[in-house]
């Protein structure tokens, strides 16, 4: 049946099913879907693994919207609800995956000299594609769909079409990015469009998780129950509303307004899928791989210029590696630069409860207010240091082995580049908020100090546990280190409770906490030389990774 | 049977190729040679269907390669420069996939497997991902695909890239058997002295032109030389090797 339908539609089957299965091995092995730090070089347990996660926080995600349809029995209102969240969710996953998953310019490279028609690869690409979009749809939707057959008594007929319209819904999200993705390349280069995309990514994925904190402050149980949707010419501008009319149609209601957008839906499906044609052909992977190859033309030529401390030697090495990798990777960029939405967040979430309050006055009384931003700017720069040993060009790091540099100082100045260009600004920045709530700058100097100090301690114990090489190791490899876990969950959690303390019981006698900072000050020093000690032996066991 | 007539290609306006036109015969393991940039790779992508000529006619195995592309790709093997392949899988799903998008038989498909993979000596490697290969372990993954499904014809594109001396010499050995039973083999690299011993036939090409075509012999006698490689620097304008580096360690000394 399959093989007559292929074979019909003038595709070689057997060519077919093998790129079919062969892509979605690689899509299973290679594809990050939606993670933005997975390489491609995990072993099955690890991938596995990474699976399962995703599995979970898609259900999870589809939980969450299912909650919408539990409480709201108006089909079309939930259903609009439902389609909108998931084609939003694919759109963002695909962007993701783009290039593993829609079209992969090393096809070119692999296939162009075989004997495979163009219509063959066409259809094998949007099989993948189909089979994609369809896993994302089907683990966010199933909670949801379920909801649909079963809320008000069994209604297999609602629950078929939440489903269609769902798996529908993510084609044509899917279908409409790769045109507008081919589309945009046009004008704009490869690279520059991969860069906007993973500042989308980024702001998407903030707007996402946001939501989940800020909309059920923002609209209650109650007020979702009697939402409804009035079916005006300008709501079916909106696609999910096509598909979401698949439900009202499955509960009998066949109006214009109803038939019309579904209607609508299969037109421009058939039009996508005509579109997507041309797209999905060996040439234009050609087309792609060619243009990305290309220059991307002269850019603004700037040079990082260590300063201040970091003037020579393994010192400047660093700062130069860092500045230019900050400058030039984007991931690298992105995990930076990643810290800040969170860093929002996290203040939103302390003060929504109320403005943050002064330690020095309110002792420990605000504490499990500020608790919050204060294992974010603990953590973070624990983090940071992680992402500096990472990289995707890890076996670049051969030149630590094959230059007469000392490897142990490189570990050690990639620490203090951290402290000096990252902490120290991240916590004035941190420091504006404070002075804007406490009023008081001598108490926010002597809250930061604390928390500098705090931070720095950190550092030293990240590094003590593992004294990586900058970008020395591959990305995944470095996030399964079970030291990096263990500091990352229980280190804040342990210097929140020292915060607590101080502020309960040390910040009203300021001549001890002036003690106590210096006394913190001296046990940081004196944990830099046994730092030091420990990097030089790691380092001198450390063996290239490549 | 390879033959090209007037073959031309441009990119933007920059002439790749430029009335190029040589006819390799059955049994032949034809020497195609030229500086960095003389249009070598953009003749085999053109050969092997990568790339559309921008003038002129190209046949393998006596299929027209812009009107029969298919027939042409499936009597061909090819080896490209890059070596591109998917190395998230392992070589026996690579190998298989490979097999299938040539319509062998399964059967047929998995006996040559082995016999490939032993002959590479990628026997126990066989279910690994590629991932974590050598440069070497990687080609040899890349030849062996090439040969798989008997192809009539084989372009190489410095094949021996990454392979150690013993495994390279097996290779020069296969080749030599492959054009005694018939294939015609078009081989690119740099490394003139295996051109020189495995080749029959020699063509020497420079700015996308055709400069000389002959047996190793042949090229030596008609310019002069003794051995290929003086040949090559002399017909392809190589600057003067013992000046460059006197020139160059003089600058090292300067600073």
């Amino acid at each position: 049946m399959l093989r007559s339908l292929i074979v019909l539609m003038g595709v070689d089957y057997d060519q077919w099913l093998a790129l079919t299965v062969v892509s979605l091995k690689l899509d299973l092995r290679v594809a990050n879907f939606g993670a933005l730090h997975y390489g491609n070089s995990g072993k099955s347990e690890s991938i596995f693994r990474v699976w399962f996660l995703r599995l979970w926080v898609y259900l999870f995600m589809g939980g969450m919207i299912g909650s919408v349809v539990w409480i709201n029995k108006n089909a079309f209102f939930s259903g609009t609800v439902f389609l909108t969240y998931t084609m939003l969710l694919t759109a963002m996953l695909v962007l993701v995956d783009f290039g593993a998953i829609v079209i992969s310019p090393e096809d070119f490279a692999i296939l162009a000299y075989q004997p495979v028609s163009s219509r063959t690869y066409f259809v094998a690409r949007l099989t993948n594609l189909l089979v994609y979009s369809a896993f994302l749809t089907l683990t966010l939707g199933i909670i949801p769909v379920a909801l649909f057959f079963f809320t008000s008594g069994f209604r297999p007929l609602l629950g078929l079409a939440a489903f269609v319209a769902a798996l529908l819904s993510g084609t044509g999200t899917a279908l409409t990015l790769l045109l507008f993705y081919t589309a945009i390349l046009r004008l704009v280069h490869p690279k520059k469009l991969r860069r906007a995309i993973s500042y989308i990514q980024l702001v998407a994925s903030f707007l996402i998780y946001g939501g989940y904190i800020f909309l059920p402050r923002l609209v209650d149980a109650h007020r979702i129950k009697i939402l409804t949707l009035d079916k005006s010419v300008w709501l079916f501008l909106l696609p999910s509303t096509w598909f979401a009319s698949y439900l009202d149609l499955a509960l009998g209601r066949w109006g214009v307004a109803e038939v019309a957008p579904a209607i609508v839906s299969f037109i421009v499906l058939g039009l996508l899928i005509a579109g997507a044609r041309g797209k999905l052909a060996l040439e234009y992977s050609d087309q792609l791989s060619a243009s990305m190859a290309l220059s991307e033309g002269p850019g603004k030529v700037s040079s990082t210029r260590p300063g201040w401390i970091f003037k020579r030697g393994e010192a400047r090495a660093v700062a130069l590696l860092v500045g230019n990798q900050f400058k030039h990777d984007q991931k690298f960029r992105l995990a930076v630069l990643s810290i800040l939405p969170l860093t929002v967040l996290y203040l939103w979430m302390g003060l929504r409860e109320g403005p943050l309050r002064d330690p020095f006055v309110s002792g420990a009384a605000g504490f499990g207010k500020s608790m919050l931003i204060y294992v974010a700017v603990l953590m973070f720069p624990t983090m940071l240091r992680q992402t500096l040993t990472n990289s995707d060009s890890y076996l670049a790091s051969w030149i630590y082995y094959a230059t007469p540099v000392e490897r142990s100082q490189l570990v050690l100045w990639s620490k203090n580049f951290v402290f000096v260009y990252f902490v120290l600004p991240y916590l004035s920045a941190i420091g504006m908020v404070f002075l804007y709530f406490f009023r008081n700058p001598w108490h926010v100097l002597l809250h930061l100090t604390l928390l500098a100090l705090l931070s720095h301690l950190f550092l030293q114990i990240a590094v003590f546990a593992n004294s990586a090489l900058p970008f020395s190791q591959p990305v995944r490899k470095a996030q399964r280190s079970s030291s990096f876990v263990g500091i990352l969950l229980i280190a804040p959690m342990a210097a929140v409770a020292l915060l607590y303390a101080f502020s309960r019981w040390i910040y009203p006698n300021i001549p001890l906490l002036l003690a106590l900072l210096a006394g913190l000050a001296g046990f940081s020093w004196l944990l830099e030389q046994m730092v030091q000690m420990q990097v030089r032996a790691q380092c001198a066991s450390l063996e290239y990774q490549g | 049977m390879i033959e090209t007539i007037g073959l031309s290609r441009l990119f933007g306006g920059k002439r790749a190729l430029d009335d190029l036109s040589f006819r390799v015969e059955p049994g032949t393991i034809f020497g195609f040679l030229g500086p960095n940039g003389a249009g070598k790779s953009t003749t085999v992508k053109i050969l092997a269907g990568l790339l559309r000529p921008s003038g002129g006619k190209a046949f393998v195995a006596g299929f027209d390669v812009v009107a029969s592309p298919l027939e042409v790709k499936s009597r061909l093997g090819y080896v490209p420069e890059t070596g591109a392949l998917y190395e998230s899988l392992s070589p026996a799903e690579y190998l298989e996939l490979v097999s299938c998008l040539h319509h062998l038989d399964p059967k047929v498909a998995a006996t040559r497997m082995e016999e490939l993979l032993d002959l590479f000596g990628l026997e126990h490697e066989r279910h690994q991902r590629m991932t974590e290969f050598s440069k070497g372990m990687k080609q040899k993954v890349v030849i062996a695909a090439a040969l798989i499904h008997k192809p009539e014809v084989l372009f190489l594109d410095e094949p021996l890239n990454g392979m150690d001396a013993n495994m390279a010499m097996i290779f020069k050995e296969l080749l030599k058997k492959l054009a005694a039973q018939g294939k015609t083999i078009l081989f690119c690299s740099h490394i003139l002295e295996v051109v020189e011993r495995i080749c029959t036939r020699i063509l020497i090409i420079s700015e996308g032109r055709r400069i000389i075509e002959g047996s190793a012999g042949e090229i030596c006698r008609s310019t002069g030389t003794e051995t290929l490689e003086q040949a090559f620097a002399q017909l392809t304008g190589s600057r003067d090797a013992g000046q460059v580096t006197a020139d160059f360690l003089a600058a090292l000394e300067k600073v």
